[in-house]
């Protein structure tokens, strides 16, 4: 079993995490839990409620729908984030490509110990924004801008 | 005598002794002013002649300047009472300075006491209604400062009445004695009321009055008022109003003058009885006919009334031009000014959105006020040069500017209801900043078709405004409400039925008895029994006697709330835990309102149900128990509070809870926060209690604990202390002690980054990075505690702008903020501050610490020993993490630290030295 600090290491890799400071991060930590699946394990399944998210510590997890891939998951990396935010249910099936060590954060254990740390809320919100900002650069540079001249 | 203070006078337990001190005051205050003005009129009138009354008037203007100024200055550096008492001392010195240059009968003594006199009156009164708003709540001024008008009128007349008396045997110069004696007792008073008020002052939050209003600049202030039309005309009112009463003034002396005609005494006995008397008329319009003429003809109307009345005396005054013509201009605007059209005055800035009213309303009340008083009295200079020095033609001019001024009333009738039917659409009007009632007309009229829309929000909003309406029936227009979808707005409904006269919707309210929401059906059960008159006692007791556990439970509400009365005999411990026994669907129901029974009879036996009901399964039940402890005050339920002040699912309730103790509770949080065997995440949500409780001694026992507190207790501390600063800047703060935590602050930043130096080029594995990002994450921490505490020092706004430039990733707000530091912080604090937000120059920061700080060099070895002693237990957690790959210069005496870990509160720490330790012993 990992303690929470080696937790840690994985998490501050996680998209989402990466401006929670590392201090509460820990906290996300404690409340995380390991988990294994076999390969070809279905870890869930399109339409099933959406109610954790998962850190790929070790093994690859392939997300597909209708028998195509989207995407595939290796160490360090997450699925199933939004799972935190909304309670719509899961929009793929996730699939241990081979055997995989997970780590799973369940999202009322996670709403949970949000009350007592603010600062994990304030890292997401700073992480979002600088996405949101990301995405209005790009889109705002695809548009070709008037020539005063015409 | 207590019942008689509250039926009469509206003044309730525990404010008797203030209210009678504070009416004594006003009483006093305006009794020496009635006493110095006729006196002052009388000196002037007897010395100079009429045409010399408007240099007085600018004069007035330019002195006025300077002392605003000078009161400015010394609010800012003195507590409102000692100000008051400073300025009672002013006033009382100058009265004997006054006196003694009467003996040599300087040509301008009579300028000089007209514009003292004039000066005195706005000062003082000014002073004593700023006083009572920070002495008393808005819904205390609600129902007190009518008493305190009531007390300056009588105190205006009795100063007159007192002038006239006196005036046979004693000269207007020895009056001037009488007035300082007077002034000694209003200090008396103030003081008393001060020793009376001391830990109110400072317990009640101050609200807005205390917050930091922006700055607006002149521009904005006119650009306000220029893009409304409503503002518009309220600014042609005003100033139209005070530019008339400056003509009727010069026209009343001149009568007064030509009447008397050097019979000084005299004509003070006279001017005393009739100032005194205009009080008194003017108190009885404003008792008796505004609210009836409000009512009917609304604001549009009643600010007619004014006008109409000097239309009247002007003319006399033209026809027949004599002290009698005089007396009926000066008394139509004298009577009026201050009742009838002040109301209605008043009530044209209702429609007017908050941030706006805040903005224009001192600017049109004083400088509106004051320029349209200077230029009246330029004009009337103008007009008595062209036309020369006759009274009566001066009507002309006032007519004239009646004519205007009717105008801009007829126009803003129409501008006013569009403007308060625009407010209630936007939710403009705070309910609960409304210091008067709504009585007009049609602002009822507007707020009853509101409450008749299908916007929810606005039906809501306007039973909020109506709650401020007295004496307007209202039950044909709310009853539709009880049957309203929303629960919120029947409720409203409700309550505001209760208290209208009307008793027809029994048969209603009977049939919400049987709806099984607990607050719907205490609310309904509170009309009928407001209801029943003297048959109350047997209709509780009739519910109380039902089969119907709902009915029961809140017929016990009803009756706990009958303090002194038979019937609350039934409310007792085992009644209540027969209501909890209850089970099924009502179940809830009864639990709900049996917690707030208890808290209304709490008694030693019924403490233990209350500690049972905060654990209860229903969030609503326990929700409505922490209510009850808070309406207890009682102190044995706070040990149990603070227990769980960081409840995970009620943690704001809770501290609502303690919150509501007040002071009271302050020594205990003390006792708790600096109590390290107390769990820290208990003393961590301490801070923010004792921020709502905005006392000086919260702020004594947060600076107290400020430099002891460790890791994140202090950072909860500091941001309360924030907290209280910004919003209550009057709490004092020991300079001494914020320096020396400054300098802890900073003293760690430069330890941290030599610390942090130290390992940037280490590259090893992913616990050399996780340690390097723990330090940088430290820093950035440290650095906000640092600003946080500078706060406490220098105005907080320019502290927060300088380190939102300085943490900014653009190097040009960074760089303009340590210039904005360099030019506002203090050598003392610049010294040490600056060199570490270089950040590019580490190096160089690192030395300077070493040699202000005496820090040390330190090696790897020593790095970690540093985090691993520190009260940082992440930075601890982190280190110790370190060690499990690195093998550092003191690496042996370390492991004994890493041993000695695993036994650490923290579960981070413990955990990882367990880990840690176990590696090294492998390896051994």
């Amino acid at each position: 079993m990992l303690t929470a600090i080696e937790k840690v290491i994985f998490l501050q890799n996680v998209d989402i995490f990466t401006e929670v400071p590392t201090e509460h991060l820990a906290y996300l930590a404690a409340i995380s839990e390991e988990v294994r699946f076999l390969t070809k394990d279905d870890i869930y399944k399109e339409n099933d409620a959406a109610d954790s998210l998962y850190v790929v510590m070790d093994g690859k997890i392939k997300l597909h729908r209708d028998g195509d891939e989207i995407t595939v998951a290796g160490p360090n990396e997450a699925f199933g984030t939004w799972a935190l935010f909304d309670e719509k249910h899961r929009v793929a099936t996730a699939t241990a490509v081979e055997d995989s060590k997970l780590l799973r954060i369940d999202r009322e254990d996670f709403y949970d110990i949000l009350t007592d740390h603010v600062q994990i809320i304030e890292g997401i919100f700073k992480t979002l924004v600088t996405k949101l900002r990301g995405m209005l650069d790009r889109v705002s540079s695809g548009f070709p801008k008037k020539d005063v001249k015409e | 005598m207590r019942n008689f203070l509250e039926r009469t006078l509206n003044i309730r337990k525990g404010e008797a002794a203030v209210t009678l001190l504070m009416l004594g005051y006003i009483f006093l205050v305006l009794c020496i002013y009635y006493l110095l003005k006729p006196a002052r009129d009388a000196l002037f009138l007897g010395d100079k002649s009429w045409t010399d009354l408007p240099y007085v008037f600018i004069l007035i203007g330019i002195v006025a300047v300077p002392v605003n100024f000078l009161h400015a200055a010394a609010s800012r550096k003195f507590r409102l009472n000692k100000l008051i008492i400073i300025t009672f001392l002013i006033l009382a010195s100058n009265l004997i300075l006054i006196r003694l240059i009467m003996n040599y009968e300087f040509a301008w003594t009579a300028y000089v006491f007209y514009i003292w006199v004039s000066i005195y009156g706005v000062l003082v009164t000014s002073q004593f209604w700023l006083f009572a708003n920070a002495i008393f709540t808005p819904p205390q001024a609600k129902r007190l400062f009518v008493l305190f008008g009531f007390g300056a009128i009588i105190g205006a007349f009795a100063g007159g009445e007192i002038t006239n008396i006196l005036s046979d045997f004693m000269s207007g110069p020895n009056l001037l004695f009488v007035c300082m004696g007077l002034l000694l007792l209003c200090i008396v008073l103030v003081y008393a009321i001060t020793l009376l008020k001391r830990k109110d002052l400072e317990e009640r939050p101050a609200g807005s009055r205390n917050k930091e209003k922006p700055k607006e600049s002149f521009a904005q202030v006119i650009e306000s008022i220029k893009s409304s039309r409503h503002l518009l005309l309220i600014v042609g009112i005003i100033g139209m109003t005070m530019a008339t009463a400056s003509f009727v003034d010069v026209q009343f002396k001149a009568t007064v003058q030509a009447e008397f005609a050097g019979d000084v005494d005299g004509m003070r006995a006279f001017l005393g009885v009739f100032y005194g008397r205009l009080s008194l008329v003017s108190l009885l319009m404003q008792l008796v006919f505004t609210r009836f003429v409000l009512k009917r003809i609304g604001v549009g109307g009643i600010i007619m009334f004014l006008p109409l009345g000097l239309i009247l005396g002007s003319a006399a005054m033209f026809l027949m031009p004599g002290l009698i013509a005089g007396v009926l201009l000066r008394g139509a605007d004298g009577s009026l000014k201050y009742s009838i059209d002040k109301t209605g005055r008043e009530l044209l800035f209702l429609p007017v959105p908050i941030e706006v009213k805040n903005r224009v309303k001192i600017f049109i009340d004083v400088i509106v006020d004051r320029w349209a008083r200077g230029l009246s009295a330029g004009f009337i200079l103008l007009f008595l040069y062209i036309f020369g020095e006759e009274v009566r033609l001066l009507s002309i001019a006032v007519l004239a500017m009646l004519v205007i001024w009717m105008f801009f009333i007829i126009l803003i009738r129409k501008e006013y209801v569009f403007a308060f039917r625009k407010a209630i659409d936007r939710r403009d009007i705070d309910p609960d900043e409304l210091r008067i009632n709504i009585q007009d007309a049609s602002n009822i009229d507007s707020l009853i078709r509101t409450v008749k829309s299908d916007n929810d929000k606005q039906v809501s909003y306007a039973l909020d405004m109506l709650s401020s309406a007295k004496d307007v029936e209202l039950t044909e227009h709310l009853a539709p409400l009880l049957n309203h979808d929303l629960k919120s707005i029947r409720l409203k409904a409700l309550t505001l039925l209760r208290n209208q006269k009307d008793d027809t919707l029994q048969p209603q309210m009977e049939k919400l008895l049987q709806e099984k929401d607990p607050e719907i059906q205490l609310e309904a059960m509170r009309y009928l029994c407001s209801r029943a008159g003297e048959n109350r006692m047997s209709l509780i007791e009739g519910y109380l006697n039902q089969p119907d556990p709902c009915l029961k439970a809140t017929a016990l509400i009803c009756a706990s709330e009958e303090a002194g009365t038979d019937i609350r005999k039934f409310v007792n411990a085992e009644t209540i835990e027969a209501l909890l026994r209850e089970s099924g669907d009502e179940s809830e129901f009864c639990r709900i309102q049996a917690a707030r029974a208890v808290g209304n009879i709490h008694d030693t036996e019924t403490r233990s149900i209350l500690l049972k009901l905060i654990d209860d399964k229903s969030p609503v039940v326990v929700r409505e128990a922490l209510k009850s402890i808070g309406r207890t005050q009682d102190r044995d339920f706070i040990p149990v509070l603070i227990k769980r002040i960081g409840d995970k699912n009620y943690k704001n309730d809770f501290r609502e809870t303690i919150t509501a103790y007040g002071i009271k509770v302050v020594g205990t949080l003390s006792d708790y926060l600096s109590d390290e065997t107390v769990d820290k995440n208990v003393r961590k949500h301490i801070p923010a209690v004792l921020s709502k409780i905005p006392v000086q001694e919260s702020v004594n026992v947060l600076i107290a604990n400020l430099s002891k507190a460790e890791t994140p207790v202090k950072y909860f501390i500091l941001k309360a202390i924030n907290k209280l600063h910004e919003n209550y800047p009057e709490l004092r703060i020991n300079p001494k002690k914020v320096d020396s935590v400054f300098l802890d602050e900073t003293k760690t930043y430069y330890e941290i980054l030599q610390i942090l130096h130290l390992h940037k080029n280490d590259n090893g594995n992913e616990a050399a990075a996780l340690l390097r990002k723990a330090l940088e994450e430290e820093l950035d921490h440290n650095l906000e505690q640092i600003f946080r505490v500078l706060g406490l020092k220098y105005h907080w706004k320019d502290i927060l702008l300088a380190y939102l430039g300085i943490t900014s990733d653009r190097a040009v707000l960074r760089d303009n903020a340590i210039e904005y530091l360099d030019n506002i912080l203090g050598i003392d604090h610049k010294k040490y501050l600056l060199p570490l937000l270089d950040r590019g120059a580490d190096e160089i920061a690192i030395k300077h610490g070493r040699s202000m700080f005496a820090i040390k060099e330190m090696t790897m070895g020593d790095s970690i020993e540093y985090l691993i002693l520190s009260n940082n237990a992440w930075l601890k957690t982190c280190a110790i993490y370190y060690l499990k790959d690195h093998k550092v210069d003191n690496f042996e005496s370390l492991k004994a630290q890493i041993v000695e870990s695993i036994n650490d509160a923290n579960p981070f720490v413990s955990e990882t030295a367990k880990l840690v330790s176990g590696e090294i012993n492998k390896l051994n």
